[in-house]
């Protein structure tokens, strides 16, 4: 039975290619990728062979029938799987391979990832405005702490959204 | 015009685009494109697993191509009447550039 390693990451979906150079690092270092959790942020290793792999997130919240094939016939193994998240993996020498090879592919998985994060900023201010609107009639401690953490939420959304408006930015400024 | 206009808003086309549309002349799934892609450019073109699937919903969508079948859980596609006649405006279009820019270049030899 191979030892398993769990590691806890915070990171931002504009952020994948930085998680993508992590768990290659890992791999290399005898770290294989098992399975992920918890929004794509707690990663499950064991130990292996220390290889060349690279790793590949796709976010694919509505993936069709034959995505995952795909992939597989590819050379790609479905190394976790968790929230729209996939974590690609494939075993390499020489030039590494990459599931996005021209830069609308990432264009549209940062798109694919605001659309989603745009509709839980949209609920959280509709309730944010209920919580607005009883407190004004009939305030309490509880109402208080509940615009706190509303507010504290919606500033963090708002943040990860700047984040993939800049990222956006960067990879149309690319050449390819 | 409309006709000219429905044809023009996909040109020109992207180097992968336009790989994708022609090897879907003969019906092929997913992989399958992507192994015609890269024979028929001697293996300059790699084109990406997420890249073919992000392309592959949008041509759909857009009904340059659809599916025509299924093999084993992986769909078929081919190009549609429309894909085809945007295949034909594209190469219209390179071909110009190649016929002038060649005379062009000649021109100053």
């Amino acid at each position: 039975m191979n030892a398993k390693k769990m590691a806890i990451k915070w990171w931002m979906g504009c952020d994948a290619d930085k998680i993508e150079s992590w768990l290659e690092g890992q791999a290399q270092r005898g770290l294989r990728l098992e399975s992920v959790a918890f929004g794509g942020n707690v990663f499950r290793f064991a130990e292996a062979e220390k290889e060349g792999c690279a790793y590949g997130i796709d976010y694919q919240p509505n993936a069709k029938s034959d995505y995952e094939a795909l992939f597989t016939d590819d050379g790609w193994t479905l190394a976790g799987k968790n929230s729209g998240f996939y974590f690609w993996r494939k075993p390499y020498k020489g030039q590494k391979p990459l599931i996005f090879t021209d830069k609308e592919s990432l264009i549209a998985r940062n798109r694919r990832q605001v659309a989603f994060l745009t509709i839980i900023l949209l609920s959280l201010l509709s309730g944010f405005g209920v919580t607005i609107r009883r407190s004004a009639t009939n305030p309490s401690p509880y109402l208080t702490a509940l615009i706190g953490v509303q507010t504290g939420l919606a500033i963090a959304i708002g943040a990860v959204l700047t984040a993939f408006y800049v990222s956006t930015r960067r990879l149309r400024a690319r050449n390819s | 015009m409309a006709e000219k206009d429905r044809i023009g808003k996909f040109l020109p086309m992207s180097e992968t685009g336009f790989y994708i549309l022609l090897s879907t002349l003969t019906e092929r799934h997913g992989y399958g494109i992507m192994r015609e892609v890269a024979d028929m450019t001697n293996g300059r073109l790699n084109i990406g697993a997420g890249t073919i699937y992000g392309t592959l919903s949008k041509m759909e969508a857009e009904k340059l191509i659809e599916a025509c079948g299924e093999i084993e859980r992986r769909k078929l596609y081919k190009t549609t009447e429309l894909g085809n006649a945007v295949l034909k405006a594209e190469l219209a279009r390179l071909d110009e550039m190649v016929t002038i820019g060649k005379r062009n270049m000649e021109a100053i030899k």
